[in-house]
């Protein structure tokens, strides 16, 4: 199994071990830290469960088992979220990505995301000037 | 737009004769603006007799401030207190224009009561980096506190400001430095000849520049530097010349009457600027006057004045000091290539003249002094505008009905955010009407919404986008509902719908169902919500977001109402088209910074 981000409607970001990511068509967003962050930057890496799992566990020093089902459960989630989806071109090798130095050796614990919607309608009112190359929000070059 | 005569009490560290930044600064503005019919009272804050050219609508004073204050001495400082409240009485100034670039002011802050007047704060670049924004009792926040404007002298200062101190942006103005361009130039002549005019100090870098002279007469014997400034470096610099075997080559000459740089200027071949920092230095505003092309470092300021091969060649300052060849090298393909010279010398001259006139600068005072000064209304429309000619006429047009269809007092300002289109011609043809206009370097959305909020004094403050428009009664439903709310109420937002431009991309989503929103072009929010909260931020991208989130976190007090009080234009140009939502990664920052506050709680 396989999954990327849900780019379409989902942008994220992971700043000192913290991943933030937010919809753009229901103006929520969310937060995940710890084990919770570490399996996010795993899954939409694009790489394969059979290779996250055991790459997971280490950086978290886990039981292997336990965690590919605890990983299993939260990427099921996150599908039904809308936040990443599987991956329709699957392969057979790959590579998982760089995970956290912030979170490693962090206990594991269940997997949740923190899901807000304070901000809803800010963030689903986009800020329209009118712009063109080299006007907002672009510092223009002055011509010499 | 005219300026009545206005009252001015400048507060200054130096001026002319004094060397220095901030005197060849004053020394320009102070008689432009007795030119233009204000009478100023020049307090400089070191002592000494004045021995400035007495002129017409100027009054020099010279207290020693800064001599006290370095000393510490309580008594005379107490009795600088008594003969600044003796000065301000005596002066009656409308308003008190202070340039912070030393403690001195502390004494202006202490007699606010005297003769009280609105205050005008100008940050010069080195004091923008150098104070403590998250000391609210340190002086300089007190002063932006008992400031009504803040002006920066570049624009590195005020981005620098905004970034440093967010919660007086709302008062911030930039006003370039400007120069008077002389009318007619001399041919940049053939003899290699090099000037480098300033202060003979470390600051200044000319140790970096006479290093870098034996590689320059390698290549090109016959070249002479003159050096034009004094200093406390001197003697280092003249042994500096001796031990580096170019007596033949360099001269310094010491400090000159300013009339006589120009013609030293009309002979050089070009300018070289090795500065290690610099504010916005007027050396280079009058060399690039004078159609000279300038060798400089990349530091901030010069950086906003040459343009690296258009109008001068930069350098990597962090590498000049290791590596004096990198000056020189700059410094000998000018030598050897006259045409470059002459080609780069009009580019600038042509760039100096558009962008850091003194008539530009002096035209911007003026507006800051009329704004400082000008009764409080009941509303102000601000409409930034950056490249917006397609659109700007309907949105000004817009807002002159909602505000005759409210009946209040109001002022409108379009804030011309460097546009190279007819965005500011547009804007001046709305002069009858009473549409104020500003034009800056292009900063942003959100420093050009500040600049609006400055210079304009009203209750109630409305942002209005250049390619939106306003219902006609978009401003009295707004201000109804205001009045019958809560005196404590901060803000009161509507719902925004949106309709399609004719050249809407075929594919793109027109919401026509009224959306609330807390946006402030989707409201209006009080002049004292943002000195409470403070101004937009320098992110072009997400500036509203950005102080809507800001606001709301620090408990924003705001009404909603469902009547529609904008009306959104999708067009062809929209930015959320052009930089797609799921690449505006700057909305990450705006989110982090939010959880970062409620966690905090």
């Amino acid at each position: 199994m396989q999954y990327e981000l849900n780019s379409i409607n989902v942008v994220s970001e992971t700043i000192e071990g913290e991943v933030l990511a937010i919809r753009s068509d229901n103006g929520a967003y969310y937060s995940m830290r710890g084990p919770t962050a570490t399996v996010w930057v795993a899954l939409v890496s694009g790489a394969l469960l059979d290779d996250i799992v055991p790459a997971v566990a280490e950086h978290h020093q886990a039981d292997l088992g336990s965690t590919r089902t605890d990983i299993e459960a939260f990427a099921a989630s996150l599908v039904n979220e809308l936040l990443i989806v599987e991956d329709a071109v699957a392969t057979t090798t790959s590579v998982v990505g760089e995970l956290p130095a912030e979170t490693r050796a962090a206990p594991w614990e269940t997997l949740a995301f923190e899901r807000y919607n304070d901000m809803r309608d800010l963030l689903l009112f986009d800020p329209i000037h009118e712009v063109q190359v080299g006007g907002w929000p672009a510092v223009a070059p002055e011509p010499g | 737009m005219t300026t009545p005569g206005v009252s001015l009490l400048w507060w200054l560290p130096e001026y002319l004769p004094d060397a220095g930044g901030i005197a060849t600064f004053a020394g320009h503005l102070v008689p432009g603006l007795a030119e233009r019919g204000h009478q100023v009272t020049a307090l400089i804050a070191a002592g000494g007799p004045d021995r400035s050219e007495p002129a017409v609508g100027i009054v020099m004073l010279r207290e020693p401030y800064r001599e006290a204050l370095e000393a510490g001495d309580p008594l005379r400082i107490l009795q600088l207190r008594a003969t600044t409240k003796r000065v301000k009485q005596a002066a009656a100034a409308d308003l008190y224009h202070v340039h912070l670039c030393e403690p001195s002011p502390l004494l202006h802050l202490a007699t606010l009561d005297t003769a009280p007047a609105p205050t005008v704060l100008t940050m010069h670049n080195e004091v923008v980096a150098g104070f403590d924004p998250d000391d609210p009792e340190g002086v300089t926040s007190r002063l932006f506190a008992a400031s009504t404007v803040v002006t920066c002298v570049s624009t590195t200062a005020t981005v620098e400001f905004a970034r440093r101190a967010p919660r007086f942006s709302h008062r911030l103005v930039p006003i370039p430095n400007g120069a008077p361009v002389p009318t007619r130039t001399s041919p940049v002549p053939l003899e290699p000849r090099l000037v480098a005019v300033g202060r003979l100090i470390a600051q200044k870098g000319f140790d970096r520049l006479l290093r870098s002279m034996p590689t320059i007469i390698e290549a090109v014997p016959d070249v002479r530097l003159d050096i034009l400034g004094d200093g406390p470096d001197r003697l280092a610099l003249e042994d500096l010349v001796t031990s580096l075997g170019l007596a033949d080559s360099v001269v310094l000459r010491g400090a000159l009457p300013r009339s006589d740089v120009g013609p030293i200027l009309d002979q050089s071949r070009l300018v070289v600027a090795p500065s290690r920092h610099e504010g916005l230095p007027y050396a280079v505003l009058e060399a690039t006057g004078h159609g000279r092309p300038i060798v400089a470092t990349n530091v901030a300021g010069i950086d906003e004045v040459v343009a690296d091969g258009v109008t001068g060649l930069i350098v990597d300052n962090a590498r000049v000091d290791d590596d004096p060849r990198l000056l020189a090298e700059a410094v000998i393909r000018l030598l050897t290539d006259h045409e470059a010279c002459v080609e780069m010398g009009r580019a600038g001259r042509e760039r100096t003249s558009r962008l850091f006139s003194l008539g530009a600068c002096l035209d911007g005072y003026e507006q800051v002094y009329r704004a400082a000064t000008q009764r409080r209304c009941d509303l102000a429309v601000v409409i930034p505008v950056c490249n917006g000619e397609r659109h700007l006429g309907v949105a000004i047009e817009s807002a002159l009905g909602a505000i005759e269809h409210a009946g209040v007092t109001a002022q409108m300002i379009v804030v011309d955010d460097g546009s190279t289109d007819a965005s500011l011609q547009i804007a001046q043809s709305y002069a009858g009407s009473g549409v104020e206009v500003f034009s800056q370097p292009n900063l942003g959305s959100g420093l050009a919404r500040n600049t609006g909020t400055a210079l304009t004094n009203s209750e109630w403050i409305a942002h209005l986008d250049a390619d939106d428009r306003w219902p006609v009664d978009r401003l009295r439903t707004l201000l109804q509902a205001a009045a019958g709310i809560e005196r404590s109420a901060e803000a009161v937002f509507g719902r925004a719908v949106e309709f399609a431009d004719a050249d809407a991309p075929p594919l793109a989503k027109i919401e026509t169902a009224p959306t609330a929103v807390r946006f402030g072009t989707s409201g209006i929010v009080r002049r004292s919500a943002y000195d409470r909260i403070g101004g937009h931020g320098v992110s072009g991208d997400n500036d509203q977001l950005s102080w809507a989130t800001t606001a709301i976190d620090a408990g924003l007090r705001y009404e909603s109402i469902d009547d529609v009080v904008l009306e959104r234009r999708i067009h062809a140009r929209n930015k959320s088209h052009l930089r797609p939502f799921v690449s505006d990664m700057s909305r990450i920052a705006v989110v982090r910074a939010h959880l970062d506050r409620i966690r905090q709680r």
